[in-house]
């Protein structure tokens, strides 16, 4: 049945094992270090905005003009741009784990602007009320921002995620690996339609997955 | 007299501007309040007056743009960020929206401020446990805030501010948008605060109701300036200002009253040895029994067409109008024994011309 429906695929069958495992690989990394990256790019963004809990314009407008600037960039040009920072930082500018820097800078700025939404949607009062309790900077954004938010950064997380899936298939345009580039490089390139469906289908019970979980964790943090 | 202590707020010259494009608006300005220890001091006023701004200087959660903050003889603006939260914690705040934690339990809410205390989880929260049952609210403790009424999450708010043991509470519009039997619970509450743990409340709000329930003290705000202030009883039954007077009377009732009596066509052709007055007594007069005085002594009659006892702290305000009927002499002497004893008498103008002159001339 496999074999019939997808001849190409099982004729592969271990590289395409191996691309699932680096476009999951790709995904959880750049996951990781986006995700730290842009939660504290959106803390920032939050606190030193005017009437923020640690204003300061200067700061906040810097960050907000990197953030913008870098969310201009067109992912595809990034990847190309990024060349020599990538060699720097992981000294290979081919393969699974070179990709994971530009996928990270290319992440980043989008998590940070959802997180900083996801932030600004808590009651500016309760903020206030946690000042009036003597609470410092730090315990607000970890007792306060970080846990009343935690519902619409779980959303802003799945969104990221899913966005992120996306980009490491077009990473596949520099070598990385993974799903993106066996569709392209098999699937287009040899005119091996069923690849490119396999790594389709793929990719969409991946995207499935994450949110079905994500919406269930949104929701146990609810508490209505 | 005895050795005046210093007040536990002290307010001097107190101004906040905001900047808001390049015309400066001025919020608090340049307002002076001394708050003694353990009293329940009202600020009231329209919104838009300043006083949400004013009591925010408290805490320094506004920095004023001029003046001096000192909250228990400590002077807040010459205080490190660290000293600041340190004060801050005796300070317990209450909101109009309660602003509670959402994501937090009923316990979890009144722990939170004692999360950055030195103080083992257990301990923590048996004094939760414990204010929860002050709030009488132990079998929520479970629950989270979406589950509660308003007058619940304002007693969850309330046991929240008090979990670093405060000294002083700041009621900012804490009932407004609760019903008025909720309300009257919630004052209930702060007052009994009051009497057994000596807090000083600071209590701001726009209805005279809440001020003549549990303030002792009462300042009147508008448009960033305390217009009047002093003792409750003193402030309302005895208005200076116009704002003040408008609060009175619409809590008492008294222009409806007026209107009514003055729209009743029997009123307007009263005899001629008949007069419609309107009283207003205050403290002790109310104790006497003037109107059967006036009967007894003066012999003349009295058609009480409404009456009003508003009672502020623990002074009655009286306000009475009435027919009062007899000679015109005794009218007279009837009218001049009210006013020596401290009631105010308004002759109300009917519709008849060529009232006594006697009369005329006695009442103000």
């Amino acid at each position: 049945m496999l074999k019939q429906l997808f001849p190409n695929v099982v004729h592969i069958w271990p590289q395409f094992i191996q691309s699932i495992w680096e476009t999951l690989y790709m995904t959880f990394w750049s996951s990781i270090v986006a995700g730290i990256l842009g939660l504290a790019v959106g803390i920032i963004l939050v606190i030193t905005q005017s009437g923020g809990i640690a204003e300061d314009q200067y700061v906040y407008s810097l960050t907000d003009k990197i953030v913008n600037l870098l969310r201009s960039i067109p992912f595809i040009i990034l990847l190309a741009v990024m060349f020599p920072i990538t060699n720097f930082i992981v000294h290979t500018t081919v393969g699974t784990t070179a990709a994971l820097v530009p996928l990270v800078v290319g992440i980043f700025p989008f998590y940070a602007r959802q997180v900083q939404n996801a932030l600004l949607e808590i009651d500016p009062q309760v903020i206030e009320a946690a000042r009036s309790m003597g609470s410092s900077i730090p315990e607000i954004i970890f007792r306060i921002y970080l846990r009343e938010g935690l519902p619409d950064l779980i959303r802003a997380s799945i969104v990221t995620v899913i966005s992120l899936i996306g980009l490491t298939t077009m990473a596949g345009a520099i070598g990385s690996g993974g799903l993106g580039d066996i569709a392209i490089s098999i699937g287009y390139a040899r005119f091996e339609n069923d690849v490119t469906i396999a790594a389709m289908l793929v990719i969409l019970i991946m995207v499935f997955l994450v949110q079905i979980v994500g919406d269930w964790l949104a929701r146990k943090t609810v508490h209505l | 007299m005895p050795k005046p202590t210093n007040p536990i707020i002290n307010l001097q010259n107190v101004s906040v501007t905001f900047q808001s494009n390049d015309h400066p608006l001025t919020a608090v300005d340049k307002v002076n309040l001394q708050i003694n220890k353990g009293d329940i001091y009202g600020i009231i006023g329209y919104s838009g007056a300043g006083k949400s701004t004013l009591v925010r200087t408290i805490n320094l959660l506004q920095k004023p743009t001029s003046g001096t903050v000192t909250v228990s003889d400590r002077q807040l603006q010459q205080l490190t960020n660290a000293e600041l939260r340190t004060a801050r914690k005796k300070i317990g705040m209450i909101f109009q929206h309660f602003n509670l934690l959402n994501s937090r339990t009923v316990l979890n809410n009144v722990e939170y401020p004692l999360l950055s205390q030195s103080i083992s989880k257990p301990a923590r929260q048996k004094k939760a446990k414990r204010l929860l049952n002050l709030v009488g609210l132990s079998e929520f403790e479970k629950s989270y805030p979406e589950q509660l009424s308003g007058g619940q999450k304002q007693r969850v708010a309330i046991a929240r501010s008090l979990a670093n043991d405060p000294d002083i509470l700041v009621s900012d519009e804490a009932t407004s948008a609760l019903d008025p039997k909720t309300t009257n619970d919630i004052l209930k509450l702060l007052k009994h605060l009051n009497d057994n743990l000596g807090l000083t409340i600071v209590l701001i709000t726009h209805e005279m109701q809440v001020i003549k329930s549990v303030c002792q003290h009462v300042a009147v705000m508008d448009q960033g300036k305390i217009i009047e202030r002093g003792s409750v009883a003193d402030v309302f039954s005895n208005p200076r200002q116009p704002l003040t007077q408008n609060f009175v009377d619409s809590s008492a009732n008294v222009p409806e009253a007026l209107a009514q009596i003055k729209a009743d066509e029997s009123l307007q052709n009263l005899a001629a040895n008949e007069r419609l007055l309107f009283l207003k007594f205050r403290g002790g007069a109310t104790r006497q029994s003037l109107i059967s005085d006036l009967t007894a002594s003066y012999k003349l009659k009295a058609n009480i067409l409404f009456g009003n006892i508003e009672r502020i702290g623990s002074t009655s305000i009286g306000y009475l109008i009435i027919i009062l009927s007899g000679e015109s002499k005794r009218l007279a002497d009837g009218i001049t024994f009210l006013n020596r004893n401290g009631v105010q008498v308004q002759l109300i103008p009917t519709g008849k011309k060529g009232a006594d002159k006697n009369v005329e001339a006695t009442v103000s």
